[in-house]
């Protein structure tokens, strides 16, 4: 009888204990890069900011990076996708391979003709609603001027519920220059259009300030 | 209907009118409100005292349980600061009486040896000259010229005779003298030697007289508290509160000391637990850092415990001493253990350390300075510096038993006297506030009257007209029966004596 109570008691002890443990709140970070016409000189500034980013996540986080393409909804356009080990020593190996499989897509990396942005956008709430995270950032490294190829329909509502979307580096164009109206609207379009997805939106254009860049 | 119209026209007269008819009703309702504001206050009031009173009892009874305590935990120090006195004048008596046999036979050998030397320093008397013998013959013999050639000769001849026996005696007395004092010197370190064990053994009986004075000022001090005199409870409570104090102090810096191992092990504890979970927001290889340092602290508690420097747990304190040193071993050997856990943990994090830094490295600046970074000399002071911090880390923590007790045992008593100052402080704010209530009841009642001063003084003056006789006798009924009614109605505030009742029920 009496080893059945003490059974008991330490049975409730650690189901009182393993109900007390529970996951620490961990960060899912998408990253979109831009790789259409001349905006793949951009990708230096990114693979700092990639690498800003590596130093940063811990154990637990989920990181990826796609490019933005003339179809970006697909797989085969995350160039590196990793969910941290809780071990810290595994988790610097992680990190170490992410980076050369960045740096190596930027030495080999070639222009697409056009910029699918949308498509890339519901790749990330994919990629990052199956990761489970509790927090879900996009970034996007663009000049946010969107050219699908022909038959390409990108006109449906965003999935974008309780994510962060961050544009980063909008580079202002020759055509923004002349009628900076342009580069205002094409703004105010992708903020309304993440918005009304249930996402916020947030724009740098200085990636010196590192107090922007903090998660 | 604003009050400026109720006499159209006539915004003046219309707030007399109001005035006046307030004033009629507060003079008519006076009574009641009087006895509205005494009630009130006497609810009030007595309630308070009541409250001030039950927490002067309570501060009582905690002030007496407190002197238990006190004396309790005095008569404990006591009795161990006694037995210690025992233990100490029973090794010295036991160390003292264990030399006392050799040292008896070393005196006795001395004192024979000393004897013998005494005898043989004695002197025979020298045989007496033989020449006596001739002189008295010469001096028998007749004077004539014949004789004077002779005796001239023979005194010639006992001169040199007695010149060479002076001579032979004296060389045979200076040899015996000098011979003497030879002996006499052996016998001085005998004397030395004596002179010394002597002067050892009125040491260790000086040692003894101071042991027991000691004793008989610990006994003296022992007696004091239990008869519970009042010196003896002042020293305690400035022993005690002195007591607290340093072992907070010495808490506060192992604190400090616990906080170093802790941020020692954090970040390695993370390769052994999950990064990942938390439990109440914290992460679970933090809480295992902290559950590793407070076992430390656990098992050197424990430690402590068994060789007997700290009485915390009776029952190991009541152990057989054969078992408890088996105990105080085991403990020994996991805090050992737990040493050599943390110096492997320190080892580990300087690994983490330079793992990251490389990373960073290899982030920043890419494989190139990672080869660079991976040249460079490093010194390994500081990983060894790290790992014998972790390793002794444990042991000093071991020593917070001591302070830990102290604070445990002191503790009560002035947490006990605190709250006994905080409840006689709220007692008196409460007497203070109670009075205040009544000042304020007699102020209000004023104001009052204020406000309905103009039927007051009315009243005042019928009152004061003089009256007949029979109106007199008439008014002094009526007095008496306001006076009873008053006696009736006036609130009547409990006394001391109910109230401490109350407070105690």
């Amino acid at each position: 009888m009496k080893h059945i109570v003490k059974t008991l008691i330490l049975g409730l002890v650690m189901s009182t204990l393993a109900a007390c443990t529970e996951q620490k709140p961990t960060t899912g970070l998408y990253l979109l890069l831009d790789t259409s016409g001349t905006y793949t000189k951009e990708l230096k500034k990114a693979q700092q900011i990639i690498h800003y980013y590596l130093a940063n996540l811990e154990p637990g986080d989920s990181f990826a990076v796609a490019r933005i393409d003339s179809g970006s909804f697909s797989e085969k356009d995350i160039i590196a996708k990793v969910t941290f080990d809780h071990r810290p020593s595994r988790a610097n190996e992680q990190k170490r391979i992410f980076a050369q499989s960045i740096q190596h897509f930027i030495e080999t990396v070639k222009s697409s003709a056009y910029t699918d942005i949308n498509g890339g956008l519901l790749q990330a709430s994919e990629y990052l609603n199956e990761t489970q995270v509790s927090r879900k950032i996009v970034m996007i490294f663009s000049d946010l001027l969107e050219e699908l190829p022909k038959g390409f329909k990108r006109d449906f509502d965003l999935p974008l519920t309780d994510f962060e979307v961050v544009a980063l580096n909008v580079t202002k164009l020759s055509s923004d220059n002349r009628d900076p109206k342009l580069y205002m609207k094409r703004l105010d379009f992708w903020q309304k259009r993440i918005e009304l997805s249930g996402a916020t939106w947030r724009v740098i254009n200085d990636l010196e300030r590192e107090d922007a860049l903090v998660l | 209907m604003p009050i400026a119209n109720i006499i159209p026209g006539q915004p003046v007269l219309s707030w007399i009118l109001v005035l006046l008819c307030a004033t009629l009703v507060l003079y008519f309702i006076r009574q009641s409100a009087h006895q509205l504001l005494d009630n009130l206050t006497q609810l009030l009031v007595q309630n308070l005292r009541l409250l001030s009173k039950a927490l002067l009892n309570l501060s009582k009874q905690m002030a007496v349980r407190n002197r238990d305590v006190l004396f309790e935990h005095g008569q404990q120090q006591a009795e161990r600061a006694l037995e210690r006195q025992f233990i100490r004048l029973s090794n010295l008596v036991e160390k003292d009486l264990s030399r006392y046999p050799s040292m008896q036979r070393d005196i006795e050998q001395n004192i024979t040896s000393m004897e013998d030397k005494l005898l043989l320093t004695s002197q025979v008397p020298a045989p007496l000259p033989e020449w006596t013998e001739a002189v008295e013959s010469i001096s028998k013999l007749k004077d004539t010229t014949k004789n004077d050639a002779v005796v001239g000769k023979l005194l010639q001849a006992i001169y040199e005779a007695f010149h060479k026996q002076q001579n032979e005696v004296m060389n045979v007395y200076r040899a015996d003298i000098a011979k003497s004092h030879n002996q006499l010197k052996g016998a001085m370190s005998h004397w030395r030697r004596l002179h010394h064990k002597i002067t050892e053994v009125g040491q260790s009986w000086h040692l003894l007289i101071q042991q027991a004075s000691k004793m008989d000022h610990q006994v003296e001090h022992f007696e004091n508290l239990v008869k519970g005199t009042d010196k003896a409870e002042n020293l305690l409570k400035a022993s005690s509160t002195t007591q607290f104090f340093i072992s907070m102090i010495v808490m506060v810096i192992a604190g400090f000391g616990a906080f170093v191992n802790y941020n020692l092990i954090a970040l390695p504890m993370s390769e052994l637990m999950p990064a990942t979970s938390q439990v109440a927001g914290y992460n679970v290889a933090d809480i295992g850092a902290a559950v590793i340092i407070m076992l430390e602290i656990t098992v050197g508690l424990f430690f402590m415990e068994s060789i007997g420097i700290t009485r915390l747990f009776p029952v190991i304190h009541f152990m057989e001493d054969k078992k408890r040193m088996i105990w105080a071993w085991v403990c020994m050997i996991f805090l050992l253990a737990l040493c050599g856990v943390e110096a492997g943990l320190a080892f580990m994090r300087e690994s983490m350390v330079a793992d990251k830094a490389l990373l960073t490295s290899f982030l920043v600046g890419g494989e190139q300075a990672v080869t660079q970074a991976s040249q460079q000399e490093h010194s390994n002071i500081p990983m060894i510096g790290q790992m014998m911090l972790g390793f002794v880390l444990p042991l000093i923590l071991m020593f917070v038993a001591i302070p830990f007790e102290s604070v445990i045992h002191t503790g009560r008593h002035v947490l006990g006297n605190l709250l006994v100052q905080i409840c006689i402080l709220l007692s008196t704010l409460l007497r203070t506030l109670s009075l205040l209530i009544k000042q304020l009841n007699h102020s209000l009642k004023n104001v009052y009257d204020i406000l309905c001063f103009a039927p007051i003084w009315i009243e005042h003056l019928i009152e004061s007209r003089p009256k007949t006789k029979d109106h007199r006798s008439i008014k002094n009924t009526d007095d008496d029966e306001v006076q009873n009614k008053q006696i009736k109605t006036e609130p009547k505030l409990l006394d001391d004596a109910s109230l401490d009742e109350r407070a105690e029920s």
